[in-house]
């Protein structure tokens, strides 16, 4: 049963983890390209002073990737649970609700994580071909923040589309805006470092909290 | 699993509306300050003022109050307004019993400026170690960065980012035959080109131990400046400076501030009370004539005048128009118990630190009360018994209005189906 549950949420997400994945692809050519004319026009100096000194990130605009993906893998794995009840009807498969809402989450967690590793490790490959372990680092650490964006904008869709009440729907999408201008809210690239543990549980609690909406879409709630 | 969600969803609210509201709130009722700087003039002996409004008109004036035009402002300061007296035919030849030579001023004048911010904060350990007597006129930026982290000194070649081996093998080799014990923990120099001449790198060793790193003709020039310095050391701020009268301004982990003498490293406590690096920030000014040591907090600023020997001559404290009124600061503290900042003035980094408030603990406690009471208003409109979720009470109690706002956004999840509309 949860392998078909499984097999459910992939058949809604397949096309849009492709289409993703092809973006990612697209996204890491631009990166290398952008870093071959950085190095071609500019001189060597400037580049490695700017990465260094100015702590420059000339792959922020790429780090955008795995926020895209999750909102775009939030609304195409919750939006159609939206109609006709379907998220009630999922409810009362012969499994534990719990069970169920975890497994349909895990697996747009998890197809969301893969695709921003996946774009995060090729963004590191091509910077660690021509600079040392420490700028590597440093992408990582620019990163792991943006991940945890990526994650919180799809737990955010999925809240605001489960959602009973409208007002809370609003409050609910505001409050989630809110923590992604914390995880975006700029700095050097290893700005989150100190607390990145913090940021990580507070995205958690957003994960966890959503079993809420969906038991409220089932059993119904009070305001 | 309802009840952890419920309790997930407020924690998360919490954090967010904690951080947001308080922003907002003071972003709204922040008053406007006036600029003002001070400054203590050797001519009149005396300190003087420049304030400008929030329409951004200047004046100028006498402690007394006694106001004057922009000229003879200038005419009393000689040493910061040397060109324009220069330009006038108006410099004096000797100020305080001391010739003044409007050549050879800017080496006797200098300026550090330290912010709380410089203190701390991300960095990438690759360090620019310029050549510091290349034989040509310009200082040129350097052709490699140097890497301290490791068990050795090792130069990246920027053209293709491989270790030049020979070159890391000297510098490793001077830095032990000096005691430097690797990895080293920090470094901080000043990686510009716009300055006179390079001092290279102030290098914190394994131990603690700071050391004196320079590039003379590509060989390593090593000299421990402090050795076996209790308080340690959290910052050093390198400034070269024609004059060459210090090194810099060094900052221990204790919050003591001293100037790093030229050329013996001696450090020597900075004449002032009170001085906080995390939070304040200071200028230090040299003349001819004096020492001044300017600090500046959010409502006061501080002139402190020393003779070249440290030794006090005047000081001066100057409370400013608190930019945040005191009703203000009440109802902040009546609606946020705490805030949570991401961002610190000693900190480039972003965390998540809460600040409890702590201006006006009844206001707060009423503030939390009255938290309280909406929260049962909340139930008693809802129909919800008192009894139920008695969590609930504690996060409004110590939460406040985030708490209260946290709960009704969060909700109640029955724990049964609802009966279908029109078959209850």
């Amino acid at each position: 049963m949860l392998r078909a549950l499984f097999y459910k949420e992939w058949i809604k997400l397949r096309w849009p983890f492709l289409i993703l994945g092809i973006l990612g692809l697209a996204s890491l050519v631009q990166a290398g390209l952008t870093l071959r004319y950085l190095v071609a026009m500019k001189e060597v100096g400037e580049l490695w002073e700017g990465l260094i000194i100015k702590q420059q990130m000339p792959y922020a605009s790429h780090l955008v990737f795995p926020q895209f993906c999750g909102l775009v893998l939030g609304i195409f794995q919750w939006f159609p649970e939206t109609h006709k009840r379907r998220l009630r009807l999922m409810l009362h498969l012969p499994l534990r609700e719990g069970l169920v809402v975890l497994v349909v989450v895990a697996t747009g967690l998890f197809l969301t994580l893969s695709l921003a590793l996946a774009h995060g490790f090729g963004l590191a490959l091509l910077y660690g071909l021509r600079f040392p372990g420490e700028i590597v680092t440093a992408l990582a650490w620019a990163w792991a923040p943006s991940m945890l964006a990526g994650l919180a904008l799809y737990c955010g869709t999925a809240m605001v589309l489960m959602e009973t009440a409208w007002w809370r729907r609003i409050a609910g999408a505001l409050l989630v805006v809110g923590f992604y201008r914390m995880l975006t809210a700029g700095g050097p690239p290893a700005a989150y470092a100190e607390a990145l543990g913090s940021y990580g549980l507070l995205t958690l609690c957003l994960v966890i909290m959503l079993f809420l909406p969906v038991m409220r879409a089932k059993r119904g709630g009070s305001l | 699993m309802t009840t952890l969600s419920r309790y997930a969803a407020m924690a998360f609210a919490i954090v967010v509306l904690a951080t947001f509201l308080p922003r907002f709130f003071w972003q709204a009722m922040d008053g406007q300050q006036e600029r003002v700087q001070m400054v203590y003039s050797s001519v009149a002996q005396s300190f003087l003022f420049w304030t400008q409004d929030r329409y951004g008109r200047d004046s100028y004036h006498f402690e007394t109050g006694e106001e004057m035009d922009r000229r003879a402002y200038a005419l009393l300061l000689p040493f910061r307004f040397a060109r324009d007296l220069v330009r006038w035919g108006e410099m004096p030849e000797q100020v305080g019993g001391v010739d003044v030579n409007p050549e050879t001023l800017y080496r006797e004048v200098q300026e550090i400026r330290m912010r709380p911010r410089s203190l701390g904060g991300p960095e990438i350990p690759l360090y620019h170690l310029l050549e510091a007597a290349s034989g040509f006129a310009d200082l040129e930026m350097p052709k490699e960065v140097l890497r301290l982290s490791g068990k050795e000194a090792v130069f990246i070649r920027l053209r293709d980012g491989r270790p030049d081996m020979e070159k890391s093998q000297s510098f490793t080799e001077a830095l032990e035959r000096a005691d430097f014990h690797f990895p080293a923990k920090k470094a901080w120099g000043n990686p510009t080109t716009r300055k006179p001449f390079d001092w290279g790198l102030f290098v914190l060793d394994a131990r603690g131990d700071l050391f004196h790193l320079m590039q003379v003709q590509g060989r390593a020039v090593v000299r421990a400046a402090l050795k076996d310095f209790s308080p340690g050391v959290r910052h050093v701020h390198v400034e070269e400076h024609r004059g060459r009268h210090v090194f810099g301004m060094l900052v221990d982990e204790r919050g003591g501030v001293y100037r790093m003498n030229f050329p013996d490293y001696a450090l020597k406590p900075l004449p002032l009370k009170g001085y906080d690096p995390s939070t304040m920030r200071l200028v230090w000014r040299r003349d001819p004539l004096v020492h001044q040591y300017t600090v500046m907090e959010d409502n006061a600023l501080t002139l402190t005048v020393t003779d070249h020997g440290d030794n006090m001559l005047k000081e001066k404290r100057m409370e400013l128009d608190p930019v945040r009124s005191e009703s203000a600061r009440k109802m902040a503290s009546f609606l946020f118990p705490f805030r949570i900042f991401q961002s610190f003035p000693d900190s480039g980094f972003l965390t998540l630190r809460a600040d409890v408030s702590r201006d006006f603990p009844l206001v707060t406690g009423l503030g939390l009360f009255s938290a309280l009471f909406g929260l049962f208003l909340w139930r008693r409109f809802l129909g919800i018994s008192w009894k139920a979720s008695p969590l609930d009470w504690l996060v409004a109690g110590g939460c406040g209005f985030f708490g209260l706002l946290a709960i009704i956004w969060a909700g109640h999840v029955p724990a049964r189906r609802l009966p279908e509309r029109g078959k209850a």
